[in-house]
């Protein structure tokens, strides 16, 4: 038989629950995680807000990734802008410039290669909504790595989701 | 052909750009393209394909403008070149009393008008971006 974890929402101490059975979250407060069946020591509020607690879980790792990710090619674009400013500026030749580009790669190429799922353009909406900056469909591409065809087609469908 | 609303996009071999304001973006790699220098036009711009790709088959997008000629109208411009080393844009006298820049690709070009120019009414229904499948 399958074991179905999951996730119930406590505020009862650590000895109350066995010692391999318990989750801290960052508010101190408890979960536990029960197998097959639910305990009954919970009112009916706190579960519901447990079986939401995956979706949250999941949610906050998804946007520690886009975070990381959108750091990660921000930085890469600042090399690429000095870069460029350097050879603009004519402190460094042409030829010096593809040098540099060819081999530290890593260092300056963005890579466009995430398509955009319904849950992730929400969670990517969160986070630009909370940041002060009118971003375009390039600007988001090239941050969070996500192919452009995609965002175009949810902003079109935007309305429906 | 003149396109002038966002999404529309010149595939080519080779392409002028004209716009107020010319600024490198980054270095990337895009599907079926592969790595390109990108920049991004606002004000004002304009690409112009001089020379069109041989075998004239899109590579990116399969709704992409391709004969010689075609050019795009708009505010803001992204424009992405296959190529090794970056371009410096010129600076022109464009219009009677505006300066633009300018530089003329002669690699593998594609530009797509990411604002149209803020007069001209909206499609009722907008362009879409076909990406080609291999």
């Amino acid at each position: 038989m399958n074991n179905n974890y999951f996730f119930e929402k406590t505020t009862q101490g650590f000895t109350d629950i066995l010692d391999d059975k318990y989750v801290e979250s960052d508010d101190s407060m408890f979960f536990s995680i029960g197998i097959n069946q639910k305990f009954d020591f919970f009112d009916k509020l706190n579960n519901q807000h447990s079986e939401n607690i995956f979706e949250l879980i999941q949610e906050i790792t998804t946007k520690e990734a886009f975070y990381i990710k959108a750091i990660n090619n921000l930085l890469r674009q600042k090399e690429y802008i000095n870069l460029m400013y350097q050879f603009q500026t004519k402190q460094i030749s042409s030829d010096e410039f593809s040098d540099e580009l060819n081999t530290n790669e890593n260092k300056y190429l963005i890579k466009i290669d995430q398509k955009l799922s319904i849950d992730n353009y929400k969670v990517i909406s969160e986070i630009i909504k909370k940041i002060d900056f009118g971003f375009s469909e390039d600007d988001i591409s090239e941050v969070f790595s996500i192919r452009t065809q995609c965002i175009n087609q949810f902003l079109i469908e935007d309305k429906d989701i | 052909m003149k396109e002038v609303h966002e999404n529309s996009s010149i595939e080519c071999i080779s392409a002028t750009i004209i716009s107020r304001k010319i600024v490198p973006s980054a270095f990337i790699e895009i599907l079926n393209i592969g790595r390109c220098f990108t920049y991004k036009c606002s004000r004002n711009s304009e690409a112009v394909i001089v020379k069109e790709l041989s075998p004239k088959k899109p590579k990116f997008n399969e709704l992409s403008n391709l004969n010689k000629a075609d050019k795009l109208e708009c505010d803001n411009l992204f424009v992405a070149v296959n190529k090794n080393k970056p371009y410096s844009p010129d600076l022109i006298n464009h219009s009677g009393r505006h300066k633009a820049q300018t530089f003329t690709t002669k690699e593998y070009t594609m530009a797509r008008i990411t604002r149209q120019i803020f007069n001209i009414p909206a499609l009722s229904t907008p362009k879409q971006i076909k990406v080609i499948k291999k």
